[in-house]
């Protein structure tokens, strides 16, 4: 256990010049994949490091980025890597940053992945409204090419890797691996039934990775101080590393917050940002992302809850995206509620009844709840609607609904039953838009 | 699910990209094996160019494409950036997501529909202004926030808008505010359009 505050993926925010690859490279940027090339150490061995350092996808799924590589089969003919800075997930702002402010620190980061698994074209799909980060990471990649870092015969071996951008056009679901693969072959970004899984038939079919941004930011870190210095940070080996906690709302000091996995959620609303505003009281937070089930001020201030991947499942939530969205006594929770439903509502592709309908439903009697015209039963049938918006879809934008309304529901019924008995908010929707 | 609205084509012209546009969309094409997979960005060109995505563009995509102007009026309703009416001059994205809300997005965006005369999903009657109520816009840490046409602006009171709003209506430059602002020198410095990602060999 170690919670030494190092800074891994920030540590050139600080200085902007680091955009410039003259400078990225003073501050040993590139020696990751120079020093792979050069010393012709294996892909397999570079699978190998990162397995060991247990990294974990830092967009939402945490799942182990280093056994997902192992996935892709060793087959002849193209393989592809998708980056998803797709970044949608209500409360994240992570991805934006890093392509913002350390871009060729991601495209170092995609070189090693694509050397480890056999990939000679990634394509970086950032979503539409990021338009200043698509052209600082397009401005990157043009310096990195004019010096032959990306392109053929990479550092004068015999490594090929293009990568280009490409943009979404305004959809939350093409943050789905799948959604995103069906935007990346000009569709609509329609999730499709897994398996077969991407990494054995992603993009125009072929074996595909898709990595996070702030997955890939980390591995010329790991690359170059290796994988026992990347496992021992953090509360365990399964859940090592820091992560860019993205806290918003009812904070003194909102903003992006590098720290190592396995802090409590109360010294990170507490120590780093400064408490709540006004010297309210906490009521709720959201830690993982619109998706995660909300914690309670008890699970905070008396459970001490701790924000790595495990702990957070273990008490029913999730480490997510790492979204951390605090909301004070102040907050009307049934308008949370029908605020993030609205959300999923819009959002859903609509190609399975149980989304489509289901967050049209969650979302109209909520909503009918929040402006006073709810009855009794509404809860009851909220209730029967939960557990059938969980694994009965294509994707999981019906199952995150559910949880995002269920555990408001659960944690805050008596929210829901004073709106439905005063026949209005009690806290006169202080929030509502 | 939102629900679209294909576009009335009784009084347009017929589709053309501009000579430069037809240079960009041959660049767009070579980053794929597969066509189709230009047909997002070609979509982003055109309403570069004509402001807005009309249905005789989607013909001519259709034709580009080889598809039929269906399948192409199918992608163009799916994605929300992609505006088949006419936008304002400058256009608002103001994010009314949980974070933003809980920050005063309610308030911002009453202020700024009273003060643009302009009520959310419409555009004014003289096309200077228009604004649209967004999803999360990935800036929440700089809550409340809003994107005027391609520019971010963090941190939002009406105090600090008002001055914005008088620039735009006096025709004079804004600069982004909030993390957009580390990005300026960077993109400014190059010498090459953003168009170009990739140096021949």
């Amino acid at each position: 256990m170690n919670f030494t505050l190092e800074k891994i993926v920030t540590s050139r925010f600080e200085d902007p010049a680091c955009q410039k690859i003259d400078v990225y490279e003073k501050t040993s940027g590139y020696q990751a994949i120079r020093s792979i090339l050069d010393k012709r150490i294996s892909s397999d061995d570079v699978i190998e490091t990162v397995k060991t350092s247990g990294l974990r996808g830092r967009g939402g799924a945490g799942f182990p980025c280093g056994l997902k590589w192992s996935f892709v089969p060793k087959v002849d003919g193209p393989k592809y890597l998708a980056v998803n800075a797709d970044e949608g997930e209500p409360g994240t702002f992570k991805d934006r940053e890093l392509m913002l402010r350390d871009p060729h620190q991601l495209i170092e980061g995609i070189l090693i992945a694509c050397y480890a698994v056999g990939i000679e074209k990634a394509y970086i799909y950032i979503r539409g409204e990021y338009f200043a980060p698509i052209l600082v990471v397009e401005k990157a990649l043009r310096e990195a090419y004019e010096k032959g870092y990306v392109g053929k015969n990479i550092f004068g071996s015999n490594f090929d890797c293009d990568i280009y951008v490409h943009s979404g056009a305004g959809a939350y679901i093409c943050g789905e691996e799948t959604g995103l693969l069906e935007s990346l072959e000009g569709k609509r970004g329609h999730p499709r039934l897994k398996p077969p899984f991407p990494a054995v038939e992603g993009l125009y079919g072929r074996p595909t990775v898709i990595n996070n941004v702030e997955t890939l930011c980390n591995l010329p870190h790991i690359l170059n101080k290796g994988a026992d210095w990347f496992s021992q940070i953090g509360i365990n080996e399964k859940n090592s590393g820091t992560r860019m906690y993205c806290v918003s709302g009812h904070v003194k000091k909102p903003g992006l917050y590098e720290l190592p996995l396995g802090l409590t959620c109360e010294e990170i609303i507490e120590e780093h940002c400064g408490g709540i505003i006004d010297g309210k009281k906490l009521k709720a937070v959201i830690p993982g992302g619109a998706s995660a089930p909300v914690l309670t001020s008890k699970e905070v201030y008396e459970d001490k809850i701790k924000m790595d991947f495990d702990s957070l499942a273990a008490a029913g939530s999730m480490g997510g995206s790492g979204g951390v969205v605090v909301m004070d006594e102040s907050t009307c929770m049934v308008e949370v509620a029908a605020r993030l439903s609205r959300f999923f509502e819009h959002e859903s592709c609509g190609q399975c009844s149980v989304c489509r309908e289901g967050t049209g439903w969650v979302s109209e009697i909520i909503s009918r709840i929040e402006s006073g015209k709810g009855v009794k039963e509404d809860i009851s049938t909220l209730k029967s609607i939960d557990p059938n918006m969980r694994g009965n879809t294509i994707c999981v934008l019906s199952d995150a609904c559910a949880m995002m309304f269920g555990a408001i529901l659960n944690k805050f019924q008596d929210e829901f039953e004073e709106h439905i008995s005063k026949k209005g908010c009690p806290l006169n929707s202080p929030y509502s838009v | 699910m939102v629900f679209a609205h294909f576009p009335n084509s009784s009084d347009e012209e017929d589709f053309e990209f501009s000579d430069e546009n037809k240079e960009e969309l041959e660049r767009i094409v070579e980053k794929y094996p597969v066509k189709r997979s230009a047909l997002i960005p070609a979509l982003i060109l055109i309403q570069k160019q004509e402001g807005k995505i009309t249905s005789k563009a989607m013909q001519f995509l259709a034709g580009y494409f080889e598809t039929s102007a269906m399948e192409i009026w199918s992608v163009v309703s799916f994605y929300t950036m992609l505006k088949t009416n006419d936008m304002g001059e400058f256009h608002f994205q103001v994010c009314d997501n949980l974070s933003c809300a809980l920050m005063g997005a309610g308030k911002l965006i009453d202020f700024l529909e009273k003060r643009l005369d302009c009520p959310s999903g419409k555009t004014r009657s003289d096309k200077k202004f228009s604004i649209e109520r967004v999803e999360c816009l990935g800036a929440c840490g700089g809550a409340p926030c809003l994107i005027i046409n391609t520019d971010y602006f963090e941190n939002l009171t009406e105090e600090i808008l008002e001055p914005i709003i008088v620039s735009l209506e006096k025709g004079e430059e804004i600069i982004p505010m909030g993390a957009d602002e580390v990005s300026l020198n960077f993109i400014k410095e190059s010498s090459f359009s953003s168009s170009e990602n990739k140096i021949e060999d």
